[in-house]
């Protein structure tokens, strides 16, 4: 009787020390990358590394407040790109989700092909030529460029995500709207948009999550203008030092908005990742 | 509403697609385009014509051979670390405790992280050798501090453990939607019929699991042949070249070598590769 008690609490102890593992590995350099952003540069040297220190603020003035700081407009230039992005991809990709969630069109198997296709296509291969482009005609470091590409990205997962989410909606609404009078367009903009609120969110939220991470194009197609935040965060190895100090800062702003928006989007971040894989 | 075939549907998709296609095709026609010719100052247009040496300079080219290597063996490894490790993890969790919730709100960060974020942040803080909490907590069993990413053996492993890092939390979570929407009838049924737990695994989970486990593999797999963020900021393909995958290769002899022509063909290369093994992937997952 006991030896089956204690085998049921050696269980659950066990339980829970790997789910600590796995929590406090996922966990850890987030972590560590917020607490070293408030340290000294000596406390963050510290051997053994301190967990108990005086936290201050010097690196985030550094890093925001300092003459040559880019990381401000850098800031703000991944803003603008990742809401144009949001933007543009909503009012492209909401009526071709509508398309292929209720209507049979010609050549609708072959399109969405061709949409899914433009997601596998390997970022590296279209910064290629059209690095070259944007050089020729001048639109290098522009947001314009950027939004280009980011969207061509966005486009394929924003429709895709809304296809589920417009199929959840029952199809009775929509007869009884048309019944009553609607047109196509009323019937999108009065019951499906409001309906699927949700979704849209979720899906947009998941799109400016990318643009706003992306690197290698911004890295390659800006450089003063339109730098992002992602590359003015990479600025901050240089060949002399690393300056670990704006770095750690710098990184921890932009992974507050993510970090917060994952909490709030959770459920929906994981249907979008499981979208699909289980249907 | 009849659901009758009409052109309501494409007029809806049209501005998508003009995009997706006018990008897509684009890149595809002037990358091949670039591939046949290489950079020269002294041509008009900064162009010459150079018909397949690329291609032909490219088959010659150990270190192309070598950044191959490099991908599938990057690609490859994390796809299956990440596999094994998420399933693990999602049979562990296939059952209510306390605090589920907030694992799975906890288990969803690293995947938000902007990846060359990720990569920076373990390069200064946790791989670096003299600084890094890695080396720090492994004095403790007396082991001397490895320059995880700059030393030849450890740096591709340690890359791929980032690459890990980030997105098994993805595999996880697809595992474990896909175990908690299995049928526990089918269990039971095992039981009665008196299987043991490791037969119940192989003989009834494992096959239920078979569509997830390949569209996980699909998406890593894609994934992890492109990654680009992680890897240049943890590394840039060094010591040497001992992390430079083909994408990164792509990367420096185009925009470091400038050799626009040459880096253009390694590019086409590296999209065919892709969608090769895309629609293999693809074919696969409708056999099914």
């Amino acid at each position: 009787m006991s030896n089956k008690l204690t085998s049921s609490v050696r269980k659950a102890v066990l339980f829970y020390v790997i789910i600590g593992i796995a929590v406090a590995i996922i966990v850890f350099p987030i972590v560590w990358t917020f607490m070293t952003s408030f340290k000294t540069r000596l406390d963050a040297f510290a051997i053994p590394p301190k967990i108990l220190f005086t936290p201050v603020l010097t690196n985030y003035r550094n890093a925001l407040f300092t003459l040559n700081s880019q990381i401000p407009r850098s800031l703000l230039n991944s803003l603008i790109v990742a809401s144009a992005v949001i933007i543009v991809t909503f009012f492209l990709g909401f009526p071709a989700a509508y398309a292929y969630a209720r209507l049979q069109f010609v050549g609708k198997r072959t399109t969405s092909f061709w949409i899914l296709f433009a997601r596998m296509l390997p970022p590296m291969t279209m910064v290629i030529p059209f690095f070259v482009l944007y050089v020729k005609i001048d639109v290098i470091d522009t947001y314009l460029g950027l939004i280009l590409l980011y969207t061509t990205f966005s486009l394929p997962l924003f429709i895709w995500m809304m296809i589920s989410f417009i199929e959840d909606i029952p199809r009775e609404l929509e007869d009884a709207a048309v019944i009553d009078g609607c047109s196509r367009v009323q019937v999108i903009t009065r019951i499906i948009i409001p309906l699927t609120k949700g979704g849209i969110f979720a899906a947009a939220l998941f799109c400016f999550l990318e643009s706003w991470n992306e690197f290698l194009l911004a890295l390659l197609l800006t450089s003063t203008d339109a730098r992002t935040v992602q590359v003015a965060l990479y600025g901050f190895i240089t060949t002399e030092e690393t300056q670990w100090g704006p770095l750690t800062a710098t990184a921890s702003i932009i992974m507050l908005p993510t970090i917060i928006m994952g909490l709030i989007f959770q459920r929906y971040i994981v249907r979008g990742m499981t979208l699909g894989a289980i249907k | 509403m009849t659901k009758k075939k009409s052109w309501e549907g494409l007029l809806l998709c049209f501005p998508s697609l003009l995009l997706l296609w006018g990008v897509m095709g684009f890149s595809i026609s002037y990358l091949f385009f670039l591939s046949l010719h290489e950079y020269s100052y002294t041509t008009a247009g900064g162009m010459l014509w150079h018909g397949i040496t690329n291609y032909v300079d490219m088959l010659y080219d150990s270190r192309f051979w070598h950044s191959l290597n490099v991908s599938m063996i990057y690609s490859f490894m994390t796809v299956l670390l990440q596999i094994v490790i998420g399933l693990g993890l999602a049979l562990l969790l296939n059952r209510s405790f306390k605090g589920q919730g907030v694992i799975r709100i906890l288990f969803i960060l690293p995947m938000m992280l902007a990846p060359v974020m990720t990569g920076l942040i373990f390069r200064t803080l946790l791989f670096s050798s003299m600084f890094g909490i890695f080396n720090y907590l492994l004095s403790f069993i007396g082991i001397k501090p490895i320059g995880w990413l700059t030393s030849p053996q450890w740096a591709l492993p340690s890359v791929i453990s980032i690459h890990t890092w980030q997105w098994t939390s993805f595999a996880f979570l697809v595992f474990l939607a896909a175990l908690q929407s299995f049928d526990p009838d089918v269990y039971e049924a095992a039981e009665i019929d008196g299987a043991k737990k490791w037969q119940v695994f192989r003989y009834v989970t494992l096959p239920l699991l078979r569509p997830s486990i390949v569209i996980v593999a699909i998406f890593r797999l894609t994934i992890a042949f492109r990654a680009f963020g992680a890897l240049y900021a943890a590394t840039e393909g060094g010591p040497g070249t001992a992390t430079e995958t083909l994408n990164l290769y792509t990367f420096t002899a185009t925009f470091k070598f400038f050799r626009i022509g040459y880096g253009a063909a390694l590019g086409a290369t590296l999209f065919c590769l892709s969608a090769i093994f895309t629609i293999i992937l693809l074919k696969f997952r409708r056999a099914q």
